[in-house]
């Protein structure tokens, strides 16, 4: 694992409308070190160029234009996968069941504790920040992938499969020695230290075993 | 309708009688014309052989001229009757000899006469059997054998020389002795055919003997005229002939005689017949128009009366709206069940309209509770809003104060943005207050211009984050105003968020808000607010001050339902409009209390 992904500061986005809980939210979060931006608007949220960082958005349910709830299925429709924090004025069961049901992270009713929210923005972040390292690790295994060549990704697939190194040798009509330069190359291209690691990268990778 | 109906049926039926009775009121006068031909046959047959005297053949001519005058025309008679009576007066010049030409010429005259008669008087088309076949025999066949009669004894008498009877004379005596055995024939014929077709048997009572006797007699001058006239029997006496000649032509004119008053008996029988049946007729028309008119009386006091005592109740009650009204019918006919259901009906929509009176003010109270509910989670989000700020810049603050170098300047910031947000919900719980305090206790004048610059330095913040460009057109010298500041500010700040909300959907032009306001008239003053955003439909135009009426997703309806009632509690008036170009213009007017300035 490497760690240059979280280089990027974790960033909280909040949609309200009330302009003094925009300011008290951006100096709450900046008081606990998070970087914070505010929109009074979605339409605003959306204009705005979504960052790398790890990241999660506290929407208030009820917007100018639009509801927190319409907007968070917009969102999911145009894959756009952020965590959400709701914050209600007035709580009530059918719309949290709603927002929880999409996926929100946590449903908040004003006014809310501070911890409440900061915990809510902190399991946001991390849920966000995991989502990205599983994506990144997987595109990374996928690049480490690619740079194999053709013989050598046929190689992979036999011996995670459990084929012994004269058997792949078999299978592909080439020499025991050959077979295990490829086998070589493929370890140390792909960063494996040990072939149950080349085995769970192959699983990992979608890799099927050859017929036979 | 029914009056003509029964006029045409009566008319008719009177029409129909009154032909028949005219029918045989002409028979009748043809049957007493036929009378005093038949005394002219007495006269011409029996008198003449006497050397009778002029005189009676005058008094047959004064009597046919009294019969003509009599027929006044309706028979067509006059010609014949003229021919006639030259036969007569010539029968009466000429010397009485035998075998006379003016006695035969006068007795084919008169059966002409009696034959035209006959048919002119409509005996001959008589509807009867018995007066049909009697008529034939007076006006036919008594002529033929009178006549015949007459012909016979004058030819059979000869010229008083046997010897110079000539073969044809002769001939011309067994036709017309044939002739009369045939009419004599059909005299019976026709009198069994009247008698049969007579149902009372009167007739036959009357005349059967009269008859029988003529036909006897007559049957006894042929045989005694034969013998002479055959010269095979013995001689027979030239008297004995004559009085069976006299005998015959007496019973036959006695027989014609009894026919006549017969006839004339029958026929008046028929004519009072007639009249009875016509009076019959009458009687029952108007026994069943009588009846008819009961019918309609019934009719009219047992359904139209009751129908409309059931539409002036059905009228009272859609007046009055009074549904303990009843049709009073107790009767068991069709009326009294129809009235039945009508109660019945009544009770029913009374029964309904209650239900409805119940059902509606259940209605409004729901409705004033959901009213209820709805502004108070309406006050609770306009309240939380600033608490939820509050909360959080304390939490901020505290967290600041809490750094291992505290941030003191944050902090003070936090606390600042705390005060204001204290601020705030301390008004809208003022204007929440306000709206539902009816005295104007917290009135004060005011500047119209300044309260605006006020609201709009409040809403800048929410303005510039959403591009809006604001321009006032304020006019100068405007008078004060008695408002209430804080209400007034509510209901502006109300509007420019409006108008702020209405411009966030449009993307292709600038936002722009002109807020103006200008003396409207003496004592007014208007304030307009125009957004150029989306408008409002023409169909919400009416709704959007209404209570709970709203077009936003997360609006509760509440904030120009209660702008209105503020400014109306102000004296004052607030409407919409669509906009110059595009959005919706909210006009306002607000009275200056100029009287109360002065």
């Amino acid at each position: 694992m490497t760690k240059e992904q979280q280089t990027a500061k974790p960033l909280v986005f909040v949609v309200d409308d009330d302009t003094s809980l925009r300011e008290a939210l951006k100096s709450l979060f900046n008081s606990v070190g998070l970087q914070i931006e505010v929109f009074s608007s979605a339409a605003e949220f959306l204009q705005h160029r979504l960052s790398n960082a790890p990241s999660c958005l506290v929407l208030d349910i009820r917007l100018p234009g639009m509801s927190g709830l319409d907007f968070q299925a917009d969102l999911a429709k145009a894959n756009i996968q952020i965590p959400i924090i709701f914050m209600t004025g007035h709580g009530d069961i059918p719309m949290s069941v709603r927002a929880m049901k999409a996926g929100a992270v946590e449903f908040l009713t004003k006014p809310f504790r501070d911890q409440e929210m900061l915990d809510a923005v902190q399991l946001g972040l991390k849920q966000d920040t995991e989502r990205r390292e599983d994506e990144s690790a997987h595109s990374r295994l996928k690049a480490d992938f690619e740079t194999l060549t053709p013989r050598e990704k046929e190689v992979m697939a036999l011996v995670t499969a459990g084929l012994m190194n004269k058997q792949v040798a078999g299978e592909l009509n080439v020499s025991e020695i050959t077979a295990k330069v490829h086998r070589g190359n493929v370890t140390r291209k792909m960063g494996a230290s040990s072939l149950a690691d080349l085995v769970r990268m192959a699983d990992a990778l979608g890799l099927r075993r050859p017929k036979s | 309708m029914f009056l003509v109906a029964l006029g045409v049926t009566t008319y008719s039926l009177v029409a129909e009688k009154l032909i028949a009775i005219e029918f045989a009121k002409k028979e009748l006068i043809g049957s007493q014309y036929l009378a005093t031909i038949r005394k002219a046959y007495d006269v011409i047959l029996m008198h003449r052989e006497e050397n009778g005297s002029a005189r009676d053949i005058d008094d047959v001519l004064s009597a046919l001229q009294a019969a003509e005058a009599n027929a006044s025309g309706s028979l067509q008679t006059s010609e014949l009757q003229q021919e006639f009576a030259v036969a007569l007066r010539n029968l009466a010049a000429s010397p009485p000899t035998p075998g006379n030409p003016a006695l035969l010429d006068a007795l084919a005259k008169a059966r002409v006469l009696a034959v035209r008669i006959g048919d002119d008087s409509n005996l001959t088309l008589d509807p009867d059997l018995d007066t049909y076949y009697l008529q034939n025999n007076i006006v036919k066949k008594l002529p033929d054998i009178l006549g015949r009669l007459g012909e016979l004894q004058i030819w059979g008498r000869g010229t008083g020389q046997p010897r110079l009877f000539l073969h044809q004379q002769r001939m011309r005596v067994l036709v017309a002795n044939s002739l009369l055995r045939s009419d004599v024939a059909r005299v019976e014929e026709n009198l069994v055919r009247a008698y049969r077709g007579n149902s009372d048997g009167s007739l036959k009572r009357e005349i059967q003997s009269v008859f029988a006797l003529m036909i006897s007699n007559i049957n006894g001058y042929l045989s005694s005229a034969s013998g002479r006239i055959d010269g095979n029997t013995r001689p027979t006496n030239a008297s004995t002939v004559k009085f069976s000649y006299q005998r015959a032509v007496g019973s036959s004119i006695a027989a014609w005689a009894a026919a006549q008053s017969e006839l004339d008996r029958l026929l008046n029988l028929r004519i009072d017949g007639l009249f009875s049946r016509m009076r019959f007729s009458l009687l029952l028309t108007g026994a069943l128009a009588t009846l008819s008119i009961f019918i309609a009386f019934l009719t009219y006091r047992h359904i139209v009366i009751p129908l409309e005592r059931f539409e002036a109740i059905a009228r009272e009650i859609s007046e009055s709206k009074d549904y303990s009204l009843r049709m009073e019918q107790d009767s068991r006919d069709e009326i009294g069940r129809l009235a039945k259901a009508f109660n019945e009906m009544l009770s029913e929509l009374a029964a309904a309209r209650d239900r409805d009176i119940t059902e509606h003010s259940e209605l409004a109270r729901i409705q004033r509770m959901t009213t209820l509910g709805a502004m108070s989670a309406s006050i609770a989000h306009e309240i939380n809003q600033p608490l939820a700020a509050i909360v959080t810049n304390s939490n901020a603050a505290q967290r600041w104060l809490g750094h291992s170098e505290p941030d003191l300047d944050e902090a003070r910031a936090a606390l600042r943005r705390i005060v204001d947000d204290g601020h705030r919900a301390s008004q809208v719980i003022a204007s929440i207050r306000a709206t539902f305090k009816k005295d104007g206790d917290n009135k004060v004048k005011l500047s119209v211009n300044d309260l605006i610059g006020e609201v709009l330095r409040l809403s800048s913040s929410k303005l510039q984050t959403h591009k809006v460009v604001v321009k006032t057109h304020l006019s100068d010298g405007l008078p004060q105003v008695a408002a209430d500041r804080i209400q007034l500010q509510q209901v502006l700040m109300n509007l420019i968020a409006n108008a702020n909300d209405a411009m966030t959907s449009v993307t292709n032009r600038p936002h722009v808000l002109r807020v103006s306001s200008e003396l409207q008239n003496a004592d007014s003053i208007l304030i307009t607010v125009e957004d150029n955003g989306s408008g409002i439909d023409q169909k919400d135009r009416d709704k959007i001050f209404d209570a709970l009426f709203t077009t936003k997703t997360s609006g509760m309806g509440m904030g120009l339902f209660i702008c209105q009632s503020i400014i109306e509690s102000h004296g004052g008036r607030l409407w919409a409009s669509p906009g110059d170009l595009f959005g919706t213009k909210f006009c306002l007017v607000l009275p200056t209390g100029k009287t109360d300035d002065a």
